[in-house]
């Protein structure tokens, strides 16, 4: 079963991404699953993407990279036992570190996961971020497989930018997108085209 | 009216209750805390231990559609002044109002902008039965808004 584990800071579109993704997949006839863990006990994003049409499994309470861990890999092997979709997608909270999780997975997770990382910055508040959130954005981007660099439609994304987010993502290749204006199918071409 | 008044909130620091007495978090750290264990915390840890998480939900029945989506992006919106350092929000502020089986969503991450999503079935066209939900993340201005704030901006609809 394919993991596709998103992160990236509070606000940066990991719910919009998302929700493209998940009408991409069912396009191409692609079986698909979520598990969205939401900080607050009163869910909006997982209503959110309930809006798709796809059965959501929230998980409140905590962040998955603390408090939550072992209840995201119960999650993910009981939807692999359970359901087995093509592809299952877990949102991370906005607060929660990418390189925790990772290290979970490989821990504690099954061999028969491909799991992949990805991290969802917020161009538009990337410069103010950086300054203020360093050591946060540092851990957030850490382990991930590829950062896709959102709402360059309000500030495009310099080279530098870019760069920058590279060197913290340890190299990992950065994509442009604008998730609110994207074609059908654009959001999951970009991530076969990097994670195959 | 009649309100139902459903109140659930979680307003504390994002770290409380985070480590258990059994817990691996994947973190390199030694443990201490109430449950006997010593923490040693990253500084980024320790940012978001303050992180302001407030959220909480109101509901009533014969609400107006488009006078809850207003209060609602109001609402948010002077949170976000409130919130906002240089025209940013260091974290997330964001609003669901549900009415019937519509919805409309409210997200606010810069205070000159707005993002609003709504389902293919907004407005609804009758009265309905509602629930207004906000959620206020921030790990910026955390004293400037309280419980009784969000009561002040979004109660007595």
């Amino acid at each position: 079963m394919e993991v596709l584990l998103f992160g990236g800071f509070l606000g940066s579109g990991k719910t919009t991404v998302i929700n493209r993704l998940l009408h991409d997949l069912t396009d191409q006839g692609k079986s698909a699953a979520i598990v969205e863990n939401e900080i607050g006990t009163v869910g909006i994003d997982d209503v959110l993407v309930a809006q798709t049409g796809l059965k959501v499994t929230p998980l409140f309470g905590g962040c998955v990279c603390c408090q939550l861990t072992a209840d995201l890999l119960t999650a993910v092997h009981t939807i692999e036992d359970q359901v087995n979709p093509d592809v299952l997608v877990v949102e991370m909270t906005g607060l929660a570190m990418m390189d925790g999780i990772r290290d979970t997975f490989a821990r504690y997770g099954r061999d028969t996961l491909r799991l992949h990382t990805i991290a969802v910055v917020d161009m538009a508040r990337w410069p103010k971020l950086i300054r203020a959130m360093e050591p946060v954005v540092r851990r957030q981007l850490a382990g991930a497989d590829l950062v896709l660099v959102n709402k360059t439609d309000v500030v495009p994304a310099d080279p530098e930018a870019l760069e920058q987010m590279s060197q913290l993502a340890g190299g990992a290749p950065c994509r442009t997108l604008s998730a609110q204006s994207m074609e059908p199918g654009a959001v999951l071409t970009l991530i076969r085209e990097v994670l195959r | 009216m009649e309100h139902e008044y459903h109140h659930e909130h979680h307003h504390e620091h994002h770290h409380e209750h985070e480590h258990g007495h059994d817990h691996d978090c994947g973190h390199d750290h030694d443990h201490g805390c109430a449950c006997g264990h010593h923490h040693g915390h990253s500084e980024a840890e320790r940012l978001v231990e303050d992180t302001l998480v407030l959220s909480k939900s109101w509901s009533g029945e014969d609400g107006q559609p488009e006078q809850l989506a207003q209060k609602l992006q109001s609402g948010l919106e002077a949170l976000g002044e409130l919130l906002g350092e240089d025209g940013i929000i260091l974290g997330h502020l964001k609003g669901l109002l549900r009415c019937g089986s519509a919805c409309l969503a409210c997200s606010i991450t810069r205070t000159d902008h707005t993002d609003l999503t709504a389902s293919p079935d907004w407005p609804p066209a009758e009265p309905c039965h509602w629930t207004l939900t906000v959620t206020v993340l921030s790990l910026c201005h955390q004293d400037r808004v309280t419980e009784e704030t969000l009561d002040k901006l979004f109660g007595g609809i």
